[in-house]
């Protein structure tokens, strides 16, 4: 097993024998968010189908928790305007055109809800230009979070990173590579299968693999946290 | 299925998969579930911060489930609905131009037989064409004459 050796906040390089990783060949692209897909589940939840919206829940919810908790420090407070938000989309779906990407759209109304729920409070939301509001859109990269943290959300935050660290650092190299290309580098699946030299069906289960094989390790401390949290 | 909600979550996913996880409704707390794991991976791999979720998801879910829901879809405006939405509209305005026509036309006749009217019918025919035709006209004597003559 090969240490993974961390050259920049977003590439990796392994120093694996079978490493098919040289600078010349590597030419990071960041994955852009897949439109279609969205746009996909967007029209069917336009057709009435719920679940199709709970897949858009689950694959946002987080985010627009991270977008919130720029603007709003109470947990629950936060918890609030992402299930207000949601609704509100939901309610609103019929109109979304599919101009902006789903996101977009969304994170909108997030930043809306929490400036409306800060002027509930008594509160005066920050005003925010459009280049603030893109810049919150686009927050991803930014690691300034300003959610109020307890002693033990910390200590539980540090178990589920240790877990994650060990379980990859035990993983069969080629699942290791895998993985961190995708979500260390942002390479899709069709740029890892050059890279790595083996067709994308490999890549597609190999990805899965890893991640199976962590979420196992990860299973009885997301219980324990669940029930705390 | 587990490879094609890994799949999902990577956006990777085509068009026929995405409808055979979603047809499969007994299955989609697992397939959340699922995400929601990788979620989390990808966030620690991201040296993210890690937010207390808990079941943030089952939350919105129960309150969305209550929001009814629309089975022939919601009202999608877009501009070929607009198009499809005015020659819908077409005949409804043809039948309002023709109740308008009729409203009119009835409007008018009950108008033209106002005193008004008449007078300024009389007014517009010259003079000497109403004294013409009085003068053609046999009066109330004259009639009983002509009668009285045409018995003899």
């Amino acid at each position: 097993m090969q240490p993974l050796k961390i050259v920049s906040e977003n590439s990796t390089v392994y120093n694996s024998p079978n490493n098919k990783l040289d600078n010349s060949k590597m030419e990071i692209k960041p994955v852009n968010p897949d439109r279609a897909l969205d746009q996909k589940l967007v029209e069917k939840a336009q057709k009435g189908d719920k679940q199709a919206f709970s897949l858009l829940v689950e694959k946002y919810q987080l985010k627009l928790y991270r977008l919130i908790s720029r603007m709003v420090r109470d947990q629950s407070e936060i918890e609030d305007i992402v299930q207000d938000s949601f609704i509100k989309a939901y309610r609103a779906i019929g109109n979304f055109r599919g101009d902006s990407a789903f996101y977009t759209w969304l994170y909108r109304i997030g930043i809306n809800t929490a400036k409306n729920h800060l002027v509930s409070l008594g509160k005066r939301p920050k005003a925010m230009d459009a280049n603030e509001i893109e810049e919150m859109e686009n927050y991803e990269s930014m690691a300034e979070l300003r959610v109020s943290e307890t002693p033990e959300s910390t200590m539980m935050s540090n178990q589920i990173a240790d877990t994650v660290n060990g379980a990859i650092q035990n993983l069969p190299d080629e699942l290791r590579e895998a993985i961190s290309l995708r979500e260390i580098d942002g390479l899709c699946y069709e740029e890892i299968s050059e890279l790595m030299d083996c067709p994308i069906g490999t890549v597609r289960s190999r990805i899965f693999r890893a991640r199976e094989t962590i979420a196992e390790k990860l299973k009885p401390l997301i219980e324990t946290t669940n029930k705390r949290w | 299925m587990n490879e094609k909600i890994s799949s999902l979550f990577d956006s990777e996913i085509n068009n026929k998969d995405v409808d055979t996880l979603l047809s499969k409704k007994s299955k989609m707390a697992g397939v959340r579930s699922s995400m929601s794991d990788y979620q989390l991976i990808s966030d620690v791999l991201k040296k993210k911060t890690i937010f207390p979720k808990g079941n943030l998801t089952d939350k919105i879910m129960t309150a969305i489930d209550k929001e009814p829901t629309q089975m022939g879809g919601f009202v999608k405006a877009n501009s070929s609905n607009t198009a499809v939405m005015s020659f819908e509209i077409l005949p409804v305005l043809a039948s309002l131009a023709v109740l308008i026509v009729i409203a009119s036309t009835a409007f008018n006749i009950e108008v033209n037989s106002t005193s008004t009217n008449q007078f300024l019918a009389k007014e517009d025919i010259p003079q000497e064409i109403i004294n013409a035709h009085h003068a053609a006209t046999a009066n109330n004597m004259n009639y009983f004459i002509q009668v009285g003559d045409s018995a003899k």
